[in-house]
């Protein structure tokens, strides 16, 4: 008796577990769908902690970087109205962050993968999403979701803006060039404003019932600060920001992260 | 979903018949069906501002259950001398942590470590420890009975004296619905006490969330310390603390290198504390931003209890830290003046409720 008491809540337990998985009533054949994100430096795998070289010759590490995705949908043409494409939806909000990956050089050249199940099979031509926390979200606060919710962990709000932290980019910078990385590098945005739309990356693909797909995409650092063709950051001067509205040249510090960050990435794969 | 339902149906049906085979009295001493067990939903009543309480679907929290917990948590019958129990080095008076810089077990030895307050730890769902060795609460409350450098004792014999008390076994029946004495284990004992430190709950009645709710206000020191704490104020220091202690819970949760050791490489941290459990260098010297709940009286500060004072910390942090080349990039000269450190302080102290101590299931059930 005691033993099958036991089971009885763990049965119950892998019962709601697998329903958490069926969101919603996909009729007809699907797939799932690995988007795999990347993270580098001037197209070599970035490894945390790694001293790196930049524009102007000095030596940086990075230590952390993430930033939420919002809206991820497929994107598939409209037959009956070729103007307004169809978007089928992956996820509403998700945290694509890099601390376990990129803290090794293996895990840095295997990236964070999502997987998407349930995709129903067929054409698509395009993926996109929202670079931040669309504002429909934004207003709300960690307390309001669980823990393992993207939205609820407390470490990505920021109480004085009423915002999530919608990417970070942190590190360290040897200022002095004696191999002690002295200064802080930092950069937290948020803010309904700084959200960016539209990211869209072009893929023809057929989603072929149970054939997984796979997409990778590449975050380059190197963008982010010093873009290709834009000028870079200085990232002694200008190492520091937490879009405060109330300190000089911040905000438009973010803006210029969230501008390049949108840009940083390449559809590889 | 489908694919369980015949399980379930089974297990009904196998607990049908084996519940009329209870139905024959025993003589049997170690017995324990003639104790109604009827468990009660404990109810915890949570500050408005605190996010939903995740409870492992196995452990539901039950009246019975936390008060075994209690038991077990006061109780030095798991040392191997009866003479320390969980509450010697978590009290309740210090936001159930411990007084001294280190914790000494039952045989003397100082570990390296601070006891750790036990305040809000339901929500600690990011590891548990200073470096976050351990899962869950379940898991941890094994622990420190066969640590060398805690309670020193080993589950069988702890065990044996459980099934032996006047007491134990009937308040695991009533728990956990035990048939028999013999069913007494120490996953039992860890669940009971996992329920226990799940209602160790403070928050409403600081005067930090007094004035976030509109019902108090701070001093003007105390409303400095708060500007600078979440970097509000153009005209003070940001001080950055919000960033890694924040929510309701003034805690991350994650870890970080504040700072406190000097290390030229990433391999001079006397104590690696999260790259131990990783076995990533880059996470050496990095430990889990606690809650600062409390935090005037779970004195002394950090994983190692070096610091024995808030002004320390404070120091400590206005300094920018010792060099490591995984400092936290938030670890930065601060450039507070005295009178600026000391309304941080303030602030601090208004993060204090002592309220908790009134509440009847949290206090020592053998006093
Ligand atoms: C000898 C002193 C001592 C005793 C006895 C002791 N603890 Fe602890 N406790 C500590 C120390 C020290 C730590 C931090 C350990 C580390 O980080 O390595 C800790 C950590 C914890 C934590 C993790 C807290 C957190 O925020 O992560 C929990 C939970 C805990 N103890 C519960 C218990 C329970 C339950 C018992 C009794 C079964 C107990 N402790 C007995 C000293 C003690
Ligand atoms: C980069 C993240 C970070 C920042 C910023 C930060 N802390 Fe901490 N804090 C930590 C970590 C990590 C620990 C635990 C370190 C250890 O024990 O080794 C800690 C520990 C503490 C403790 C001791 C907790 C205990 O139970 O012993 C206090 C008090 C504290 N911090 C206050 C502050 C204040 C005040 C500020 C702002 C001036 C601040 N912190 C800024 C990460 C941070």
């Amino acid at each position: 008796m005691k033993k099958l008491l036991y089971l009885l809540p763990l049965s119950l337990f892998f019962l709601s577990s697998s329903c958490g998985d069926d969101e919603g009533p996909v009729t007809g054949t699907t797939t799932n769908l690995n988007i795999t994100f990347k993270a580098v430096y001037d197209g070599q795998p970035l490894v945390f902690g790694e001293s790196l070289t930049y524009t102007d010759g000095t030596a940086f590490n990075i230590s952390k970087l993430q930033f939420f995705m919002s809206n991820a949908n497929l994107i598939s043409p409209n037959e009956a109205d070729p103007n307004t494409p169809l978007e089928t939806e992956l996820s509403e909000v998700k945290l694509v962050d890099f601390s376990s990956a990129n803290a090794t050089a293996a895990g840095a050249t295997e990236g964070v993968t999502i997987t998407y199940t349930r995709i129903p099979t067929g054409e698509y031509n395009a993926f996109k999403f929202g670079l931040g926390v669309i504002p429909e979200y934004n207003d709300d606060v960690p307390a309001d979701y669980s823990s393992s919710h993207p939205l609820g962990a407390p470490s990505n709000y920021w109480e004085v803006w009423e915002s999530y932290i919608f990417v970070k980019l942190e590190g360290r910078t040897d200022t002095t060039g004696n191999g002690e990385f002295d200064q802080s590098l930092l950069y937290h945005t948020g803010t309904n404003a700084l959200f960016q739309e539209g990211l869209n990356f072009s893929k023809a693909m057929t989603l072929v019932e149970d054939n997984e797909a796979n997409m990778t995409i590449e975050l380059d650092v190197k963008e982010i600060l010093a873009p290709t063709g834009g000028t870079p950051i200085n990232i002694i001067n200008d190492g520091f920001s937490h879009t405060n509205p109330e300190i000089d040249g911040q905000v438009a510090l973010s803006t210029t992260v969230m501008q390049n960050f949108k840009n940083a990435f390449t559809l590889v794969d | 979903m489908t694919k369980y339902l015949p399980f379930l149906v089974l297990y009904i049906l196998f607990g049908l018949v084996a519940c009329s085979d209870d139905d024959t009295p025993t003589a049997d001493p170690n017995d324990l069906t003639t104790i109604a067990y009827t468990p009660e939903a404990y109810t915890v009543a949570l500050p408005a501002e605190f996010p939903p309480l995740e409870i492992p679907t196995d452990n539901p929290l039950t009246k019975e259950g936390v008060q075994l917990g209690r038991r077990l948590f006061y109780d030095p019958i798991l040392s191997a001398d009866s003479t320390m129990s969980c509450a010697s080095c978590h009290q309740l008076e210090v936001g159930f942590a411990d007084p001294l810089p280190t914790s000494v077990g039952i045989d003397g030895i100082a570990g390296t470590r601070s006891g750790m307050s036990l305040l809000n730890i339901a929500y600690s769902l990011n590891g548990l420890n200073w470096d976050g060795k351990i899962a869950s609460l379940e898991e941890q409350a094994l622990e420190p009975v066969t640590n060398e450098i805690e309670l020193h004792e080993s589950w069988p014999n702890v065990i044996e004296k459980l099934k032996r008390h006047t007491d134990y076994p009937s308040r695991f029946r009533k728990a956990f619905g035990i048939e028999n004495k013999s069913e007494i284990t120490k996953e039992l004992a860890a669940k009971a006490i996992a329920q226990f430190e799940r209602i160790i709950l403070t928050g409403a009645n600081s005067k930090y969330d007094r004035v976030l709710r509109g019902e108090a206000f701070f001093t003007d020191e105390e409303l400095n310390g708060f500007d600078m704490f979440f970097d509000i104020s153009p005209e003070l220091p940001d001080a950055e603390c919000g960033h890694c202690h924040n929510g309701a819970l003034l805690s991350t949760n994650e870890y970080f290198n504040n700072g406190i050791d000097n290390a030229p490489t990433l391999d001079d941290f006397i104590d690696k504390g999260r790259g131990e459990i990783t076995g990533i260098p880059f996470d050496n010297g990095r430990f889990r931003a606690t809650t600062l709940r409390n935090i005037e009286f779970t004195a002394p500060y950090m994983h190692d209890g070096r610091f024995q004072t808030l002004e320390e910390v404070v120091d400590h942090y206005n300094s920018g830290g010792k060099y490591a080349p995984n400092l936290d990039p938030l670890i930065l000269p601060l450039g507070m003046t005295d009178s600026q450190k000391q309304d941080l302080v303030a602030f601090l102290k208004t993060f204090s409720d002592t309220s908790y101590q009134e509440n009847p299931d949290l206090q020592n059930p053998f006093e």
